[in-house]
């Protein structure tokens, strides 16, 4: 798995390819971390070259968004991580276990970051 | 019956080696793409959980797979020897819930029972076993149908000399070859029969060939423009080398 970082003014944008499985979950879930440390809550994942996700991967993905949300600008404005560019497979998964409803998912990484 | 088994270090390292093995035993199926990440992604929770929830913090421990292809089943097995799995200890997720009551958990083997056909547990000597199956469709060789169509599609003839064509498509032939020597008339009325009949073969991913037209008949499909449409050949033997090339 690769995670490459694209810092804009409000976004961050991590475009995320290769195999998000148990293995390679951690790292995202640290990278998410270190974003939040710095006070970064507002972030786009790019799955335009996720070529696997396992339950590990998407218990990541489901803990991340809860503490993104739970930081708040006003009650309309706050955190989020929303999700763009899902490969059919991937978003076969996302179907199969529910996931498709849970995220905000955009077509592509710049609608996704314009989005907030 | 095709089998392989292996023996991998538990650690999640090894998942990449796990899942090139099963792929070798997708492959041996001929399973579709999707159906193949489908046993990828199943077997990959399963050997996830082994790893982390069977050995937990425990080093050196090992997982064997093995699979084998029977009547259309991928069987794979999973071996270890780990503190024994109870699947009627976690907790089913709640798909339609809403984002805020969302648990996290349980989806390894949620994912497993959606994407297989039969998710099985026992204890034996050898440890914890955990069976996967997947039913695939079988590749069977092409069955391809001859006609030989006689007299003349015209208003009154069409219909009876195209009859039997009709009713195997209907009944699910696929790949259709007419003889079409012995036709020696054909009018609109037979050129509509024989577009009806390729455009059920098309939306089924089928074929239909014409062969060996009469002069005459082969200029009404030149004519009309048809002969871009069909598949015209001069000989049998021409039909079937084209199916070769085709993998049909």
């Amino acid at each position: 798995m690769e995670i490459t970082q694209k810092r804009l003014n409000r976004v961050d944008l991590l475009h995320v390819s290769g195999r998000l499985d148990a293995m390679h979950a951690p790292a995202l879930r640290n990278k998410i971390e270190e974003l939040f440390a710095e006070g970064r809550y507002r972030i786009v994942l790019d799955f335009s070259g996720l070529e696997y996700v396992a339950s590990p991967g998407l218990r990541v993905l489901i803990e991340a968004r809860k503490k993104a949300r739970d930081w708040k600008i006003t009650d309309f404005e706050g955190g989020d991580v929303r999700l763009a560019s899902l490969p059919n497979r991937i978003r076969e998964v996302f179907d199969l276990t529910g996931f498709t409803s849970l995220f905000d998912i955009y077509a592509d990484a710049t609608e996704a970051v314009g989005s907030f | 019956m095709p089998h392989a088994h292996t023996t991998f270090p538990a650690s999640l390292d090894a998942l990449v080696q796990i899942s090139t093995f099963v792929n070798t035993a997708t492959h041996h199926c001929k399973m579709s793409e999707r159906e193949a990440w489908h046993v990828q992604l199943a077997v990959d929770e399963a050997a996830t959980n082994i790893i982390q929830h069977a050995y937990g913090e425990q080093a050196n421990g090992t997982l064997a797979l093995a699979w084998n292809i029977d009547a259309g089943v991928l069987t794979i097995t999973l071996t270890d020897t780990g503190s024994p799995f109870e699947p009627e200890t976690i907790p089913q997720p709640d798909i339609h819930s809403t984002f805020e009551d969302r648990q996290a958990g349980g989806l390894g083997i949620y994912l497993m029972n959606k994407l297989m056909d039969e998710v099985s547990y026992r204890f034996t000597a050898d440890g914890n076993e955990l069976t996967l199956r997947k039913r695939f469709a079988e590749a069977t060789a092409v069955d391809v149908q001859h006609f030989t169509i006689e007299g003349r599609l015209d208003a009154r003839g069409t219909a009876v000399a195209l009859e039997p064509v009709s009713a195997a498509v209907t009944a699910g032939a696929r790949t259709v070859l007419l003889d079409m020597h012995k036709v020696s008339f054909l009018s609109s009325s037979g050129l509509r029969s024989l577009l009806m009949i390729r455009r059920e073969l098309n939306a089924h991913q089928g074929t239909l060939m014409l062969i060996a037209l009469q002069p005459h008949v082969e200029e009404v499909f030149t004519m009309t423009g048809f002969s871009q449409v069909f598949e015209l050949f001069d000989t049998n033997d021409a039909a079937h080398l084209a199916l070769r090339e085709r993998g049909e």
